[in-house]
């Protein structure tokens, strides 16, 4: 057959893929709103944020998606298949003209040539931006074992991802604990576990390998947090178990054995006691400082005695005052008694703008990822009001860390499978009300169903974290800077 | 009619390249098929973007993703032993075409060799298909260079970054041909272009792109575990093939010289590597491995009475192979009736498998927890080997069944689809798939209904580094779960405690058991005729007053001969299947 009757066949299919669907003659109506992956339906959204590509979970020949704005602006996409990828062009216009305004989606599908039309859904776009990077840690939700592990920053604007660190660039030690110092790429550090282990700080845009653990210690430096002056990190110092359950869901159970809180000055390169239990009766864990540096907050448990039973382990949220000129702490005073509740506190992070304390609460200890309970609570820091956050689910949610601008929340959840976390995203108020959150956008529609690792640690960050392969092999090569115990 | 010319050309060229295809097609299928088993549940190729694309962050991740590929196909061994062995035909061809090119005359010998040489190789069943695929295409790529003009052929100097991205280190082998080429062409620029240019992209790579370690970016996906260790061997052959054009240079007159009826001796020369290659291939079978692997494919299958038919008339002492028998025996109600049948170790090795990041310990040691019902802890086990091994058919499928067990049906749907996504397997996936959402098909299904109901109902902290511990907690929340108690008087048995054997006996009754197992009995009566202590009252257990007999002419013999341990070993060995031998020779 000729190369004219091919080019014609060719043309043809190219035709044939390439036509969109539209609603066209008479449209039914239904009165059933049509079930969407993931769910995007009454979701606050940042103007700045990538499409929020979906697909539709509703059988169809062919499928019509209108966005139109309040304002001003419409998006129309076909599909066959029920997925809609958004041009990230048309999306980011669509969104700039409807700052502060709601978009409505409306869904048609093709059934037996008659097109169906499903109620409207909406999301409000808020002019409050969300910062444009967030950092997380894949990783397989395993429980002793790892191979590959990444922190892993992706753009919130658009679906770039890109790897800062791989352990497979050292030979698979093991990286944990990135933390920034108020989403500053500039203060940034990670843990390093094995052969070429350490605690990594990015300064002035070189990585500094430090050995936090001197003589004087029991346990190495675990959970960061940056004082905001960037002077000072404050750090727990845990002794860990895992046991594994026969029966329960939960499979895994990790418990602090026994842990303490350190501090780092990082201009001194000295390492010292948090010195709020001078008889060892507590296990103190997760620190937290205030805004303005002037508290450390962290979770606190009475230290378990040799039988103990690891349901009974209760952590409260305390803090104690700190002077950053004198390095001098005071004594500590209890926020909130989970304890008498019967719960247990971890995770608190307070929101930039200072008013609101967030934190994880579920029935026992302070590993809360392997809690299905685990929920999101707020502290009204004015009057110490405790609030359940709306953007819970029946599943885990856990870590959690604030935009810069104190609006919006990233929080990782197992809503989705109930093994695998994913992040979520919610918008924050000016009476700290969460909005309903909204899984991070991803340019596959189906993505989540299919992936299998955990996101980790995700934490929103201002700057991009510019690490080259050879910067990490050369740093970790390097002699660890041995950090200096002081008694202040 | 053929000449007499073509006749020489079959004969010394086209019937020996026939007769290495034949009989490697032949031997692999029907002497080493072991190989492809092996090899095949070690790894799951993925037909997906998102599993390419793993393989994209490393240069020669593309060969090993090739190298995936071609093993998935060793799901059917005679198409694996057709890919193998006309992989190395076509390097034979390859290398014989390259000589000629080069000037040889008659260049039979070295690519006879070197196709030998691989093949043997290949009877290693650890020699992954990445290296032989490797080697074919870097001679495939130096047969194209040298065959393109030499004005043209400065392609090489920009296609090698390419190159060692897809094929990483076994890219070094074209550089080195075609260094040695350049070098007796006296093309001084493109040798040293060609070096520059690899080292340049190198170092971007190391620098700038790639996570990982420089060591591994210089020789992934080449590792001493590809290719069974068998360094020397391996690093003669490349050796020999970087040499080739060196080889196609020589000429030996002494040897030219010899003739046999005006045929040189070069033309006889493939007939005698052949020769040495089918007595060193016979030497090369692994007649053990051969074994486990057998038993590791019927255990996968769940014969479980031909796994133990076939260990007990091909008897071995692989603790690996008696752990599975072992499983196979518990899951057909027989451990406490054959336990003995079977060599058993005192530390109970072979009864369980102690944690341990090792991966056969890991592929198996969950089996166990499966059969006893302990689902999480059988899922813990295969979840820790995926992580750390990557998917295979036989785990993925026990993290489906267990998370199916379990209700959690999402993440047995996220498992059903990696499986869907294999090229041999999707048949189970639509089995599996048919249990999703569905608790009632879960439970009416023969094996998974079972688990589910078998699945502990009582939460303990399992002891993954002393396995037998964890029966106790098992058998008190459900003191009828028989495979367990099975297990434990099995480790009861190993220990000689038959006070606690005894004290099982009402245990047993209250499972339902109508008979006490033949072992189990054997301890029993021991226990009893040697007055060691206090009997159970027993309510409808008895005890077989023929095992009773049996006893009592094991200890007359016994007592015959207990002067002398080697001598009532040999006078006993009729009751080497007893727990009486067990206790008095082990």
């Amino acid at each position: 057959m000729s190369l004219r009757y091919h080019s014609i066949c060719l043309i043809g299919l190219l035709f044939l893929f390439s036509c969109v669907s539209k609603p066209n003659g008479e449209i039914l109506k239904n009165s059933d709103s049509v079930k969407i992956y993931p769910d995007y339906t009454e979701v606050t959204i940042p103007a700045n944020i990538a499409p929020l590509n979906f697909l539709v979970e509703e059988e169809g020949d062919a499928y019509y998606l209108n966005i139109s704005g309040e304002k001003a602006g419409r998006l129309a996409v076909s599909s066959r298949d029920g997925q809609f990828r958004l041009s990230e062009k048309k999306w980011k216009k669509l969104l700039g003209e409807n700052l502060g305004a709601k978009i409505s989606y409306l869904i048609s599908i093709e059934k037996d040539d008659k097109w169906i039309q499903y109620p409207v859904f909406t999301n409000t776009v808020s002019a409050e931006k969300v910062d444009p990077f967030l950092y997380y840690r894949l990783l397989y939700p395993g429980y002793e074992s790892w191979t590959e592990l990444s922190i892993v920053q992706r753009s919130l604007e658009s679906f770039k991802e890109k790897a800062v660190i791989q352990n497979n660039v050292v030979g698979q030690n093991c990286v944990n604990c990135h933390a920034f110092n108020n989403q500053n790429a500039d203060d940034f550090m990670f843990h390093m576990r094995g052969n070429l282990g350490g605690t990594y700080f990015v300064e002035d845009g070189e990585l500094k390998k430090v050995n936090m653990k001197t003589k004087e210690m029991q346990n190495g430096a675990v959970y960061p947090r940056w004082h905001p002056s960037g002077k000072y990190v404050a750090f727990s110092s845990n002794k860990v178990v895992q046991q594994f359950h026969s029966m329960e869901n939960k499979k895994i159970e990790v418990s602090d054995l026994n842990s303490s809180l350190v501090m780092y000055d990082v201009d001194k390169n000295e390492i010292m006691q948090v010195p709020v239990d001078p008889k060892k009766q507590f296990m103190d864990t997760y620190p937290e400082w205030s805004t303005d540096g002037h508290f450390l907050y962290f979770c606190r448990a009475a230290q378990i005695a040799e039988n103990y039973d690891y349901r009974d382990i209760k952590y409260d949220l305390y803090r104690v005052a700190f002077d950053p000129e004198l390095r001098k702490f005071s004594e500590p005073e209890l926020v909130f008694d989970a304890a008498a509740i019967g719960k247990s506190v971890s995770f608190p992070r307070i929101a930039p703008a200072g008013n609101v304390l967030i934190f994880t609460l579920h029935d026992y200890g302070n590993f809360s990822i392997w809690h299905k309970e685990a929920d999101l609570y707020s502290i009204d820091l004015g009057n110490l009001q405790v609030k359940k956050c709306g953007n819970n689910s029946d599943f885990t949610e856990s870590y959690h860390s604030w935009s810069s601008n104190s609006k919006w929340l990233v929080f990782s959840s197992k809503r989705g499978d109930g093994l695998t976390a994913r992040p979520y995203i919610s918008f924050i108020d000016e009476n700290g009300v969460a909005s309903k959150p909204f899984v991070l956008p991803q340019e596959d529609p189906g993505f989540y169903r299919d992936f299998v690792k955990t996101f980790n640690i995700p934490e929103f960050a201002k700057t991009d974290v510019d690490l080259t392969p050879g910067e990490i092999r050369e740093a970790a090569g390097k002699e660890a800077l041995q950090a200096q115990w002081a008694n202040n | 009619m053929t000449s007499v010319p073509d006749k020489t050309k079959i004969i010394f060229r086209f019937l020996p390249a026939v007769l290495l295809f034949l009989f490697a097609t032949i031997f692999l299928y029907s002497f080493t098929d072991y190989i492809f088993f092996y090899q095949e549940k070690s790894s799951l190729f993925q037909v997906s973007f998102s599993f390419l694309k793993q393989h994209l962050d490393q240069p020669g991740g593309v060969l090993e993703y090739l190298g995936q590929l071609q093993i998935a196909f060793y799901y059917y061994p005679l198409v694996g032993a057709l890919i193998v062995s006309l992989e190395v035909l076509l390097i034979v061809w390859l290398l014989a075409k390259i000589g000629k090119k080069l000037g040889a005359e008659q260049f039979l010998f070295m690519p006879f060799l070197i196709g030998a040489l691989l093949f043997y190789l290949q009877t290693n069943y650890q020699y992954q298909a990445l290296n032989n695929l490797g080697i074919l295409v870097q001679l495939l790529l130096f047969w194209s260079l040298i065959k393109s003009k030499f004005k043209y052929q400065w392609w090489i100097v920009i296609v090698l970054p390419i190159l060692y991205f897809l094929f990483g280190s076994y890219c070094f082998l074209l550089l080195g041909l075609s260094s040695i080429y350049f070098l007796q062409q006296k093309s001084w620029l493109k040798l040293t272009l060609s070096w520059i240019s690899l080292a340049v992209f190198f170092w971007i790579g190391k620098e700038y792109l790639f996570f990982y370690t420089t060591d591994s970016l210089l020789v992934f996906p080449f590792l001493t575990t590809v290719i069974g260790g068998q360094v020397v061997l391996f690093g003669l052959t490349v050796l020999l093939l970087l040499l080739i054009p060196v080889f196609a240079k020589i000429r030996i007159k002494a040897i030219e010289r010899i003739k046999i009826r005006q045929i040189k001796l070069a033309g006889f020369s493939p007939y005698l590597i052949l020769v040495v290659l089918v007595v060193a291939a016979f030497q090369n079978i692994d007649v053990k491995s051969k074994h486990y692997f057998q038993a590791e494919k019927l255990f996968y299958e769940q014969k479980y009475d031909e796994l133990i038919r076939y260990n007990f008339n091909e008897p071995t002492t692989n603790k690996l192979t008696l752990f599975l028998n072992n499983v196979a025996l518990a899951e057909t109600g027989r451990l406490g009736d054959s336990f003995f049948n079977f060599p058993q170790s005192n530390d109970g090795s072979t009864l369980f498998l102690k944690w341990q990041n090792i991966g056969q310990y890991l592929q198996f040691g969950g089996y166990y927890y499966y059969a006893i019902g302990v689902v999480n802890e059988a899922q813990r086990w295969a979840y820790e080997y995926t992580v750390i091994y990557g998917y295979t058919p036989e785990t993925l499928k026990m993290l489906i069944k267990t998370e199916l067990i379990k209700g959690n049906y999402k993440t047995a749907e996220k498992y059903i689809s990696i499986l869907d996504r294999s090229l041999f397997y999707k048949d189970d996936a639509s089995y599996f798939r048919k249990f999703l959402n569905d608790d009632a098909a879960v439970l009416n299904d023969k094996e998974l209904g079972r688990k589910k109901q078998q699945d502990t109902k009582f939460d303990f902290f399992v002891k993954s580094d002393t396995p037998w511990l964890n029966l106790l907690p098992v058998l008190d929340a459900d003191s009828k779960n028989s495979v367990a108690l099975q297990y434990e008087l099995s480790w009861l048995m190993l220990q000689k405690d038959m006070k606690g054997i005894v004290e099982l006996l009402p245990a047993l009754e209250n499972a339902g058991l109508k008979k006490i197992p033949k072992n189990v009995e054997e301890a029993v009566v021991t226990y009893k005729l040697l007055r060691v202590g206090e009997m159970p009252e027993l309510k409808k257990l008895q005890i077989d007053p023929q095992t009773e007999q049996r006893f009592q002419r094991y200890y007359q013999i016994y007592q015959q001969n207990q002067a002398n341990k080697r001598k009532a070993q040999i006078a006993l060995r009729d009751f080497a299947d007893t727990y009486w031998y067990y206790v008095f020779f082990n």
